[in-house]
Order: C-alpha cells, then sequence, then structure tokens
C-alpha cells in the first residue's frame, strides 16, 4: 500500500511538472492595449483613435442586451501606409462571475470580425474563454446579429457566464464598428 | 481629460478669429491663399494633439478598475443607461482596460425548492436549501482570496436542521498568465456539478443523485491546488488535500447507505490530515460547445487513528464526464466508480450491522435539455435525466451469511422544465420516478438565482 502510494505521488508530481512545461510552451499571453492592436490588425502601420458615440437604446436594440451604465470602449482606426483604413480595434472590459475581464476584438474595414483576444482573466474559473478555438468563432462574423451566444457561438462547460459576457460584448463593439464603417477615413 | 472637451470648441473659436482677422489683413490672392494653407496645417497639429491626449487614458494599461470596495453589477444585469445620457462618457470613468488594482466582489446564490411526494401528499415539504454569500479581494493582479458562507435549509440551531458552513476560502496566485496555485478550503475539481453547482448551471430541482451520493459535492477540502490551462483548451488540475475520516462510520444508520462519501467528509472541520489524499484531473474544452474530461481522486480514509479496525484504509474514486451543447441542444452524460481498500478487518467488526462499509460504489446518468424557446434573455428548457447508481455493490470482511443483501441499482428518471426569466434566475419544475420503489416518485418545484 505504501509502495503504491509513493507511486501515485510520484506520478502527481511528474504529472504536474509535464502540465508546468506544456503549458509554458502553449501559454497564453496577455496583452496590454498596445500589443492588442498589433496583434489583432497586424496589417496596420498605424492607429489613430476614435470616440464611438454610445447610444444605448440603440445599441440594446442591435445586440439584443442591456447596455452596462457607462459603457465606452477604447477604439482606434488602423490604417496602412499610404494612409487608407485598414480596419479597427477595440477594447473594453465585461465581468465574469465577479471579476473584470479585459477583452479586444479587430475588425476588417467592412465591419467583419478578425480576432477577438483576451487582454486579462482574473477569476479561478471561466479562463477557457482564452482558448483559441472559442475565440476563432468570432472571425469571419458581420455585425451583433451574426455572433449570438448558444446560436452562433458555442457555449464552455463551467465556464458560461465569461463564455456569455464576452460574446455580449464582442456584440456591442460589432455594432459600433458597423456604424463607423458608413463614414469615410478621416483625412 | 474632463480638459478636453472645451479645449476642441476653444480652438476652433480661435480658429475663426485668425480667419476673420487674416482676411481682413490680406491684401492679395496669394496672400490670403498662404495664409489659409498655414491655418490649415495649425489645425491639423491641433487634431493630432487632441487625438494624443484623447488616446492616453485608454492606452495605458494602469488605469483605475472598479474601486476597492466597489460591487461591479454584471455586464448583463447592469440596467440600459437611460437614453439622456451623454453619448460618450469620459474614458476614467469606464477603462477600457479594467484594472491592476485592487478589488472586493461579492457573489453568491440561492435555491428554493418545493417536493411533493405522489403518494404521500402529507410528506410535501418546502425549503430555502441553500443561501449563499461569496466574497473576493484581488490584492493585485496575480494574487486573489474567494470565500464562501452558506446556510442550509435556512435556520441553523441545536433544536433545527439547518447547517451554517464555510463553503470555500482559499487564496490564489497566478505563477504565469496560464498556471496558477491556490491554498486553503477549495472544491475539488470533480464531474460537471462540484465546481459549477450553482442552481442556474444544472437541470433538475435537485442536484442529480450520482453527483450527491457518489460524488459528494460541494466537495471540498483543505490543501493546496495547482491548475493550469493551454490554449488549445486543455484544463489540467493536481493537489494535494485532506481526505475523509472513515472513524465516522455508523454501521447501524442508512447514512452510509444514502452517500458512502458524504456521511464520512470533513469539511475543514477539525479534519485529521494524517492521511492526506492527491488528485488529478483533465478537461478538454477544444472544440467550443463540447468538454470532457476526467478526475481520479486517492487517499487514506482510516487516518491511521490509534485503536480504529482500518487505520491504513484508502479510497480512490474515479469519475468521467462529457458535455456537447451543438445548437439548441444541450447532452451531457457521467460516470463515476468508488472503491474503499483495506476496510475488511473493520467490516468484521460490523457483522450484523445494517450497513457495513462498502467495496464498491458508482453510478452513471445520461441527460438532454432542449432550448425550445427563447426571447432575448429568457428561454425555456425541458430536460430529461436517467440516472443509475448504487451505493453498495459488494462487500468485503463479512462471514457469509451476515453481509447485507446487495440492494438493486436505483434507477431514477427526471423530466421537467427551466423557464429563464434571465440567464442568471432560473424556475424549475420536474418529476422524479424511481423504478425500484415507485414511494419515492415526487414532483418538485424550485427557484434558484445566481450572481
Amino acid at each position: 500500500m505504501h509502495d503504491r502510494r509513493q507511486a501515485l505521488r510520484r506520478g502527481a508530481a511528474l504529472g504536474l511538472a509535464a502540465g508546468l512545461w506544456n503549458t509554458r510552451a502553449f501559454a497564453a499571453v496577455y496583452l496590454d492595449p498596445e500589443q492588442a492592436r498589433k496583434v489583432l490588425l497586424p496589417q496596420a502601420a498605424s492607429f489613430r483613435p476614435w470616440t464611438p458615440a454610445i447610444d444605448p437604446q440603440a445599441l440594446a436594440q442591435a445586440t439584443e442586451h442591456p447596455v452596462p451604465a457607462g459603457f465606452q470602449p477604447a477604439a482606434w482606426e488602423g490604417l496602412d501606409a499610404q494612409g487608407a483604413r485598414a480596419g479597427f480595434v477595440l477594447t473594453d472590459h465585461v465581468i465574469g462571475k465577479y471579476e473584470w475581464i479585459d477583452y479586444g476584438a479587430g475588425f476588417a474595414p467592412d465591419g467583419t470580425v478578425l480576432g477577438v483576444e483576451i487582454l486579462a482573466y482574473r477569476e479561478s474559473h471561466g479562463g477557457e474563454v482564452r482558448n483559441i478555438a472559442w475565440r476563432k468563432q468570432f472571425a469571419g462574423r458581420k455585425g451583433p446579429g451574426q455572433m449570438r451566444f448558444n446560436d452562433d457561438i458555442r457555449n464552455i462547460s463551467g465556464a458560461t457566464l465569461s463564455s456569455q459576457h464576452v460574446t455580449e460584448g464582442v456584440q456591442r463593439l460589432a455594432a459600433l464598428v458597423a456604424q463607423q464603417v458608413q463614414k469615410p477615413v478621416r483625412p | 481629460m474632463k480638459k478636453l472637451a472645451p479645449s476642441f470648441p476653444f480652438a476652433a473659436v480661435a480658429l475663426a478669429a485668425m480667419v476673420a482677422c487674416g482676411s481682413a489683413a490680406a491684401q492679395t490672392d496669394p496672400e490670403l491663399a498662404e495664409q489659409v494653407r498655414r491655418l490649415r496645417e495649425e489645425l491639423r497639429q491641433v487634431r493630432q494633439e487632441l487625438d494624443a491626449l484623447k488616446a492616453r487614458p485608454a492606452a495605458a494599461p494602469a488605469v483605475a478598475g472598479p474601486p476597492a470596495t466597489s460591487v461591479p453589477a454584471p455586464a448583463t444585469a447592469a440596467a440600459p443607461a437611460p437614453a439622456a445620457a451623454p453619448a460618450a462618457q469620459p474614458a476614467a470613468a469606464y477603462p477600457a482596460t479594467a484594472s491592476t488594482g485592487t478589488g472586493l466582489n461579492f457573489f453568491g446564490y440561492g435555491e428554493l425548492s418545493y417536493s411533493r411526494p405522489r403518494n404521500n401528499a402529507s410528506a410535501s415539504t418546502a425549503t430555502v436549501g441553500r443561501a449563499v454569500l461569496g466574497w473576493g479581494y484581488r490584492f493585485n493582479e496575480t494574487t486573489r482570496m474567494a470565500a464562501e458562507f452558506e446556510v442550509e435549509n435556512a435556520v441553523v440551531s441545536s433544536e433545527d436542521r439547518g447547517e451554517a458552513e464555510i463553503e470555500q476560502m482559499y487564496v490564489e496566485h497566478d505563477f504565469n498568465p496560464s498556471v496558477s496555485a491556490k491554498a486553503g478550503l477549495f472544491l475539488i475539481p470533480i464531474g460537471l456539478l462540484n465546481e459549477s453547482h450553482e442552481p442556474t448551471r444544472y437541470f433538475g430541482v435537485f442536484r442529480n443523485q450520482v453527483e450527491t451520493a457518489i460524488i459528494p459535492t460541494t466537495w471540498r477540502e483543505l490543501g493546496v491546488g495547482v491548475q493550469g490551462h493551454t490554449d488549445n483548451g486543455l484544463r489540467w488540475n493536481t493537489g494535494l488535500v485532506t481526505g475523509f475520516d472513515l472513524t465516522k462510520w455508523d454501521p447501524a444508520s442508512s447514512e452510509g447507505r444514502e452517500s458512502p462519501l458524504g456521511t464520512i467528509h470533513q469539511e475543514g472541520q477539525l479534519a485529521f490530515a494524517r492521511s492526506l489524499a492527491t488528485y488529478g484531473a483533465l478537461n478538454y474544452s477544444g472544440i467550443p460547445g463540447f468538454n470532457v474530461g476526467g478526475t481520479v481522486y486517492y487517499g487514506g480514509v482510516g487516518q491511521h487513528q490509534p485503536d480504529f479496525a482500518a487505520p491504513d484504509a484508502t479510497l480512490t474514486l474515479a469519475e468521467a464526464h462529457a458535455r456537447w451543447q451543438p445548437g439548441r441542444w444541450d447532452l451531457a452524460a457521467l460516470v463515476a466508480q468508488g472503491r474503499f481498500h483495506g476496510v475488511d478487518a473493520l467490516n468484521a467488526t460490523f457483522a450484523g450491522q445494517p450497513t457495513p462499509v462498502p467495496d464498491r460504489f458508482g453510478g452513471w446518468y445520461v441527460q438532454a435539455a432542449y432550448k425550445l424557446w427563447n426571447n432575448q434573455e429568457q428561454s425555456l428548457w425541458p430536460y430529461a435525466r436517467y440516472e443509475r447508481l448504487n451505493t453498495a455493490k459488494s462487500y468485503s470482511g463479512l462471514p457469509q451469511g451476515l453481509a447485507p443483501d446487495i440492494q438493486r441499482d436505483t434507477r431514477t428518471l427526471t423530466v421537467g422544465a427551466s423557464y429563464y426569466l434571465h440567464p442568471q434566475v432560473v424556475f424549475k419544475a420536474d418529476y422524479q420516478r424511481f423504478s425500484n420503489d415507485s414511494s419515492l416518485d415526487r414532483f418538485n418545484l424550485g427557484v434558484g438565482f445566481e450572481f
């Protein structure tokens, strides 16, 4: 019995070491907004901030979800080397279960989602929203109507609140970008 | 930042004044054109400076987050801002990156139920099953604590049947973005329910029987645990924790038959810690909407207690689960098996008693739910679950003829529906049919919420 227990403990230690090594090798990278801009819109040579005009009622109607009070994401318009619009990057935060999740999304000039990144996750459970496969679900979708939680964007078992709230957040950003794509590039 | 608002109109007024003055002073068309060109250049510079100033708070990674004692409202729960709200709030009031500071947050859940046996209406009961208040404090961006205080069945006193307990209390630290460790009293990562046990997370007025009688949710232990994630959807957990206390086993009571582990858990209360336990868990969520995983737990239960017949007894509990949520469906399955080792000598002292320690116990369930209707935040989910379990599949150490009969598996069909008024508020109704004991058949109603 003693030998068996020792073997199990050694196995657990080995598993832990292997896990540590593996997760370091595939570690998700937390990003600050500047890094997020480069990751989400690498084709942009420069970024110019813009302040989205927030109409909570219109936004709630477009996304079919209430808009958090004071909602005001940071937003940038990406420009290529010739000064043409390369796309948009917006960063925001939502509540997971009880802590903030920082996230960002990159958009093509026509408003199509290019990618979603989790900038920071702070809770014990629900960190699976950082999974590449889950975030990839947003790519290629355009507008909040194409990213409805549980219909277009699949849930993560055990991370329901985090995945739902991030999805709703990206819907809000997509709605803001949909307004902005109508506007010409500022000289 | 607030000073920026008037700065742009001021620049525009100044510019208009300059244009007016410039027009008056200009004598020839070339001079006028040159002045316009210079003014245009100045305007461009002013605009660039304004953009740079606007970018500062948003780009800075270390802006103030939720105040240290504030409770951030869940995004989905937040009421829509009034239409008259200013179109653009100052960025500092709603930072696009949340915080690098500290913060105290509260969370919790509640579940209330009514249960009416089909053949014995006089035994109907209603209770505040669980009222839980949790709090978390973030010391900095990598170290935090969390705790939950729970009251079961509303009233706690020597004359009542309620319980008050600390369900979780731990400190957690992130070593890097993918690996964290916790120390304290925490939930064992096992099954579909133990870590996600809020009433909005599972179907059924009551938790399923396999994850109650075989896996003793809400199962927590004192110790140290490590958790890691990979980008491709793998989560692993391992840890060294306190275990069960077999000296609590009462062979004259039926409790051991209701839940072999529920009757000997220690729950962080002056727990015997001579024999520790280890666990390892793997979960894969790399395919959106799909999760598969399992846990193996092994540890001493005899606690090397002197004058106890099974001081070296151990327990192994293994579990595997899968959950698939394609489209409107939510499908789940789980199997769990437990085994006590080294209890022969103890059972020999229990000869003739109704509830010796079983060698093996276990069960499984399959469950299907379907989102029949939804409208914005509301949805209706009919569900059905079939469970089969046995809390005592075999015994050892008992003389021939003195072992209790092995009872047939408990087979239960639960059919009902969950109506979500909001993703975090649920009303439930279901009917449970017990195939091998129809006297247990019952109709249940429940309401639950979490925040």
